[in-house]
């Protein structure tokens, strides 16, 4: 009896920790991700091979917690990866992006324009970092306990 | 003399992001947006940045600031909104015998997407025919929710001043969850 009552809390703190733990692996893409990877890739003239789909994919389904993921178009298929582009007809300018998921679960959007370079890290908990700089009122757009009020 | 990255960024923006500064309760749409934007610490000068990064950074904020004010969470529409704004600019560019830099300089066209209502909440307000009737008859301006007359009540269309329920009434009401859309 008392070793079961010893197990069961440790139990229950290992489920706890199991469940707290960032997720190391990136997002599976989702079959609308799929679809638009697809469209991505056919409008910008690449290849579309299945890993190539699936990479976009996934990039697509790690830009979710941007404001950038429908915006983008596909700009250049390498061996590095998948560029990505935004234009902006009133300024004149076109943004390339990059996406990437990191070891501890974080992602990465780097921002290239001209000698401009901004770079994004999305945590799996907590804030949002531009250029190594915590924003305040700025969080994923896919955690439901969102800023009340404003910054 | 050529304006400054923040301007024209303030110029994209300003047709496509625009928010209403908000209140719960309050029909939503995507209108002045600036009054966010003075709220959101940029880690650097807006200039210093790419355009991509202010977009993301402002957009969302605001986002946040929406799913923040309302009970519904409509990033995903604010986001869908954006994006189609976008297109359309885009569209337009395409369509323009201008080059991209004389963009710059040419009169704003008229801008504005359609209103996008994404929730429209019990207003707590009636409309102004109710307000001027009761007033008509000397009643004292009620905070009260006010719902447009269902088709074959009888009411014609005509605003009814809603009466206080009686105890029975109240139990056998039963409104049911409050979900978008509910309302016309």
């Amino acid at each position: 009896m008392k070793r079961g009552c010893l197990i069961l809390p440790l139990l229950l703190l290992l489920s706890l920790l199991a469940a707290c733990s960032p997720a190391a692996e990136p997002p599976a893409p989702d079959g609308e991700s799929l679809c638009t990877a697809q469209a991505l890739l056919a409008a910008s003239g690449s290849q579309t091979a299945p890993e190539t789909v699936a990479q976009v994919a996934e990039d697509l389904a790690l830009l979710k917690v941007t404001m950038l993921g429908e915006l983008v178009r596909v700009e250049e298929v390498t061996q590095e990866g998948v560029t990505y582009a935004i234009d902006y007809p009133a300024a004149g300018v076109t943004d390339l992006l990059q996406v990437a998921a990191q070891e501890d679960g974080s992602t990465t959007v780097t921002v290239t324009q001209g000698e401009k370079e901004d770079v994004f890290e999305y945590p799996p908990i907590g804030t949002v970092r531009l250029n190594g700089v915590r924003l305040t009122g700025c969080a994923p757009l896919d955690q439901t306990e969102a800023p009340r009020g404003g910054a | 003399m050529e304006a400054a990255p923040a301007a024209i960024f303030s110029q994209d923006i300003d047709s496509i992001l625009e928010l209403e500064d908000l209140v719960p309760g309050e029909e939503v749409t995507f209108r002045k947006l600036g009054a966010a934007v003075s709220k959101v610490a940029l880690p650097q000068p807006a200039e210093e940045l790419t355009l991509s990064a202010l977009l993301n950074v402002l957009g969302s904020h605001a986002a946040n600031r929406l799913a923040g004010s309302l009970t519904n969470p409509t990033a995903a529409g604010f986001q869908t909104a954006v994006g189609e704004a976008l297109r359309n600019g885009k569209d337009q560019a395409a369509s323009s015998p201008t080059t991209p830099g004389a963009s710059r300089t040419r009169p704003r066209q008229p801008r504005h997407p359609p209103r996008t209502i994404l929730w429209r909440p019990c207003s707590f307000r009636r409309p102004p025919r109710a307000k001027a009737a009761g007033r008509a008859a000397g009643q004292r301006p009620r905070r009260t929710c006010w719902w447009p007359p269902r088709p074959g009540s009888g009411a014609g269309g005509e605003a009814e001043v809603p009466r206080r329920r009686t105890s029975s009434q109240k139990a056998a009401f039963s409104p049911g969850p409050l979900r978008a859309g509910a309302f016309p």
